[in-house]
């Protein structure tokens, strides 16, 4: 079955994403992204050492792999624009992973800020990518704005809690049927990244779930596995859910 | 004293006059740093003097980009605020 995954124009085999932060060293990190099956790896922007001591980080990933960087870091839409214009500067390309961060704990989008950066970004020709509140209004908002793409959290950042809130992703799929729904952070094990794709997810962006796990390259396996067999369920579409039983093996013609 | 020797102390006092001009020092921040660096040099020489890398990086001048291309010429004056970035591993 062909079923490949369209986003801003440019079509991926793959419905899995990935960061590049927090592995333990580059050759864990070149392992997970190849067991993953991923061809789009997210990078963050930050200031050159001043020491001389710098390394190109980019030289580590596979040329192959298309490069999405973000605005982590930045807690109000002009450092996210600031952000995405130095990224575009630097790696000549259009597409930015935008996130604005409302507070340090909990990591959490400050919807009003990404709003306002993703005008901005629009306007100036960039693909933005915009990591949310998964919240249907605000996802209305955002496509309204020119994203090509949402990204609703599933929980947050770095938590690994899975999907906290599977009838708001649900209502989004449902109400926004046209729309590319990417979900972006709060993924710790494979069966969440079934869960979100089951409930009709296109695609899933995970970092810390593969970076953090014992053997990061065994549990990227688990996680392109998950992606595909929660993207082949919701196109199956799944059995009614019912209260009570409904016997699988007649019930004439039991002995007596 | 003779004429002669006149004009060699002459000539010893305009010497240390002229490698002061040549000394003079702008304050920037860079990257968040106080740092002190020769007066009117352009991007292109500030990246050298930090032995800053060139490829895959992106600067920023009092909160503008600069264009790569434009980097060789653009001058930096004292109490600019310059930004040099590339990419790290993040999510």
């Amino acid at each position: 079955m062909s079923d490949t995954f369209l986003l801003a124009g440019i079509s991926f085999t793959s419905r899995l994403i990935i960061g590049t932060g927090k592995y333990r060293s580059y050759d864990e990190m070149k392992a997970a992204h190849a067991a993953s099956g991923a061809e789009m790896v997210t990078v963050a922007v930050n200031r050159v050492p001043l020491d001389g001591r710098t390394e190109s980080f980019l030289d580590h990933l596979d040329p192959k792999m298309k490069i999405l960087p973000n605005t982590a870091g930045c807690y109000d839409a002009e450092h996210a624009i600031r952000t995405a214009r130095l990224a575009r500067e630097a790696l000549e390309t259009d597409w930015i992973k935008l996130e604005v961060i409302g507070d340090p704990i909990t990591l959490l989008p400050d919807n009003e800020q990404t709003l306002e950066a993703a005008k901005v970004l629009v306007k100036e020709g960039f693909i933005v990518l915009p990591y949310f509140t998964d919240d249907l209004i605000m996802a209305k908002k955002l496509l309204d704005v020119g994203c090509p793409a949402v990204m609703p959290l599933a929980a947050p950042i770095g938590s690994g809690m899975g999907v906290q809130n599977p009838s708001n992703l649900r209502i989004m799929r449902e109400q926004l049927p046209d729309a590319t729904i990417i979900v972006d952070a709060g993924v710790g094990v494979p069966s969440d990244a079934a869960i979100a794709m089951e409930l009709g997810a296109d695609a899933i962006l995970m970092n810390t779930a593969i970076a953090e796990a014992r053997d990061a390259a065994s549990m990227a396996t688990a996680m392109n596995l998950a992606v595909q067999a929660g993207r082949l369920a919701y196109l199956s579409g799944r059995m009614p859910k019912r209260l009570y039983a409904s016997a699988s093996s007649p019930i004439a013609g039991a002995i007596k | 004293m003779s004429d002669l020797e006149f004009e060699i102390w002459n000539l010893k006092l305009a010497l240390p006059k002229r490698k002061i001009t040549v000394m003079a020092a702008i304050k920037i921040q860079l990257n968040g740093e106080t740092r002190d660096v020769p007066a009117d040099i352009d991007l292109d020489r500030l990246l050298e003097l930090f032995s800053l890398p060139g490829q895959r990086v992106a600067i920023e001048l009092n909160n503008m980009v600069i264009r790569r291309a434009d980097w060789p010429g653009t001058t930096i004056s004292d109490q600019d605020k310059i930004e040099v970035v590339h990419f790290v591993g993040g999510g």
